[in-house]
C-alpha cells in the first residue's frame, strides 16, 4: 500500500473513535491543543499495565487525524510501556508527512504524554 | 493521465476550450512559424498581421483599440508591469502616491510592498466584511491626492465585486490612473474600458477556457500612453515588453476571448443556476457560512465556511471533488488567507474555510455529487471529533 493509501484508510477509518455512546468513564484521557484550533484527544482503558482498548478524537488537517488514527491501532494489545517508548518518527514515514507539518507529531505526543500523567496518577 | 474527480475550481483554472485547442492547432500546422518582428519576408509579415488581427479580438471584448493591448504571459506579469511599470515611467522628481488593497492578489501586493521599499507611499485599503471595497472609502482616500489606484474587479477566493463603474469614475474625476485587475472577471462579466474610466487592465487567458502563459495588459493610450519595461532587449510591444512573440499563444489567447464574447450571458446565467442549486442543497448544513455578500458576488465561486471544522480535512474526506481552500498561488504555505483575514474572519473560520468554483463544463449532476459529498465530509469530520455526525 502506498503512503497515501496509508494516510487515506487511516482518515476515513472510524472504528476507533471515541463516540457518544462509548463509555468515556472506563477510559483515560490524554489531550492537547495547539494555537490554530487543532486539537487531539487520546483514550486508553486499561487492564492491569495493557491497553485493553484505545480510542481517539481529533480536530485537524488530514496528516493529524491519519497519524492518530493510526497510533491508536498500533497501541492496543500492548503494554503500556509502549506509550513511553513510541516511535513516532515511523509513523511520519509511514504517511509521508510532509516536514512543514512536523509539528502535528509532536502535539499527538503531547495527548500521549497528558495520557501517561493520567496513567500514573493513577 | 486520468483524473477520475469532478472539476470545481475553476477560479484557480480553466480547461482549455475544445475550439480554442483547435485555433492553437491550426497556427502550430500551418507553419505559423515566422517571426513576427522579421517583416522583410512573408513569414514575418503573414504573422505579424495574425497577431495584430489577434490583438483586435482581445481589444474588442474590452472596448479598446487594438494598439492599448500588450501581450504578456499573463496576469502576474501584467500586474506588475502596469503597476511597476507605470510608476517607473511616471516618477519624476517625487514619491509617487499608490492605493490599494488587503484582498488584492499577491501579484499585486507584492509588487508594490517592492515600490513601497524603494519610497513610494503605498496605502493598502481594508475591505468591508463581505470582500469589497467600499466606494465611500475610496473617495475619502482620494481627496489626499493619489496617483495610481489598483484594485481587482472579482475576488479570487469570495466571488466578491468591487463597483468598477463607480471606482473608475471616482478615479477620473480626482484625476487618479485606475488599474483593474481583471484576471477572474475576463470573459465572465461585462467590462468595458471606455465607460469605466480605466486606464490600465490586466487580462489573462486561462480563467477563461485559454492556455497557460499568456495574457495581456490594457493601456489606455489616451490617459497612460507608455510604461517602463520590466524586461529589456527588443523593442516588441512597442518597447514596453520586449522578446519574440508566442504566434500560438496568442491564437489561444485570442481564439478564447472571441468565445468568452459569444459565451459570456449564457455562462453566466448557467452558474447562477449551478449556485442556486448547490446552495439550495447545502442551506440545511451544521454549522456552514457562506463568506461574502450573495447580492454582490460572481455566482462561479462560493467561499464555504465551517468554522468547526479543518478545511485540508474537509478536502481531503471530498476525494470525488476537485476543490481548494483559496488562492492557488498560496497553496505551499501554511500562512492563513490574507484575503479572509483582511475581510475580518477569525482564524477559525480562515481554517474552515473552501471555495467551490463552477465552470461552462459543471454539470448539475455534478452539483448534486459535490454536495452529498460535502454534507458526508462535514458529517464524518464531526464524528471523528466527537461532535454529533
Amino acid at each position: 500500500m502506498s503512503q497515501t493509501e496509508i494516510l487515506s484508510k487511516a482518515f476515513f477509518n472510524t472504528d476507533k473513535v471515541l463516540k457518544s455512546n462509548d463509555d468515556l468513564e472506563s477510559y483515560l484521557v490524554g489531550n492537547s491543543k495547539n494555537q490554530t484550533g487543532m486539537n487531539v484527544k487520546v483514550f486508553v482503558k486499561l487492564e492491569a499495565d495493557s491497553i485493553d482498548d484505545a480510542r481517539y478524537q481529533v480536530s485537524g488537517c488530514p496528516h493529524l487525524i491519519g497519524l492518530t488514527s493510526i497510533l491508536i491501532k498500533k497501541i492496543i494489545g500492548h503494554d503500556t510501556d509502549i506509550l513511553h517508548e513510541f516511535d513516532y518518527l515511523s509513523l511520519a514515514e509511514a504517511i509521508n508527512l510532509p516536514k512543514n507539518k512536523k509539528d502535528r507529531l509532536f502535539l499527538l505526543e503531547d495527548a500521549v504524554k497528558d495520557c501517561i500523567k493520567h496513567i500514573e496518577k493513577g | 493521465m486520468s483524473i477520475k474527480k469532478i472539476y470545481l475550481d475553476y477560479a484557480s483554472t480553466t480547461p482549455i476550450a475544445g475550439e480554442v485547442k483547435k485555433d492553437i492547432k491550426s497556427v502550430l500546422d500551418n507553419d505559423l512559424f515566422g517571426n513576427s518582428s522579421s517583416l522583410d519576408h512573408d513569414y514575418g509579415s503573414s504573422v505579424s498581421e495574425f497577431i495584430e488581427s489577434s490583438r483586435t479580438d482581445v481589444a474588442e471584448l474590452i472596448n479598446a483599440d487594438g494598439d492599448e493591448i500588450i501581450w504578456t504571459s499573463g496576469a502576474t506579469e501584467a500586474n506588475n508591469l502596469a503597476l511597476i511599470g507605470f510608476t517607473e515611467f511616471k516618477m519624476k522628481d517625487r514619491p509617487l502616491k499608490i492605493v490599494s488593497s488587503f484582498i488584492e492578489h499577491k501579484s499585486v501586493i507584492e509588487p508594490l510592498m517592492e515600490l513601497k521599499q524603494k519610497g513610494h507611499r503605498v496605502e493598502f485599503i481594508t475591505p468591508n466584511h463581505d470582500g469589497y471595497l467600499d466606494p465611500d472609502i475610496i473617495s475619502r482616500t482620494l481627496d489626499n491626492g493619489v496617483d495610481l489606484l489598483s484594485c481587482m474587479h472579482i475576488n479570487n477566493e469570495v466571488g466578491s465585486t468591487n463597483d468598477i463603474a463607480l471606482i473608475g469614475a471616482l478615479c477620473r474625476d480626482k484625476g487618479t490612473v485606475f488599474h483593474v485587475d481583471a484576471a477572474q472577471s475576463i470573459g465572465k462579466l461585462l467590462l468595458d474600458v471606455r465607460k469605466n474610466n480605466i486606464d490600465l487592465m490586466s487580462l489573462s487567458a486561462h480563467k477563461v477556457y485559454g492556455p497557460k502563459g499568456v495574457g495581456a495588459l490594457f493601456v489606455n493610450h489616451e490617459t497612460v500612453g507608455r510604461l517602463k519595461p520590466l524586461i529589456f532587449g527588443g523593442g516588441q510591444e512597442r518597447g514596453m515588453r520586449p522578446g519574440t512573440l508566442a504566434t500560438h499563444q496568442i491564437a489561444g489567447i485570442a481564439s478564447a476571448f472571441r468565445l468568452a464574447k459569444s459565451s459570456m450571458q449564457q455562462d453566466y446565467l448557467h452558474l447562477s443556476k449551478c449556485r442556486e442549486i448547490f446552495l439550495e442543497s447545502i442551506k440545511d448544513l451544521e454549522g456552514l457560512k457562506i463568506n461574502g455578500d450573495s447580492n454582490n458576488t460572481y455566482p462561479g465561486i462560493i467561499s464555504l465556511c465551517f468554522p468547526d471544522l479543518n478545511a485540508d480535512s474537509l478536502i481531503f474526506a471530498m476525494d470525488d471533488l476537485a476543490v481548494s481552500k483559496g488562492s492557488a498561488c498560496a497553496t505551499d504555505s501554511d500562512e492563513p488567507s490574507h484575503v479572509l483575514k483582511s475581510m475580518g474572519l477569525s482564524q477559525e473560520e480562515i481554517n474552515g474555510t473552501i471555495r467551490v468554483s463552477f465552470g461552462r463544463e459543471t454539470s448539475y449532476e455534478d452539483i448534486e455529487t459535490a454536495s452529498s459529498s460535502l454534507r458526508a465530509a462535514s458529517e464524518h469530520l464531526r464524528l471523528i471529533s466527537g461532535g454529533t455526525a
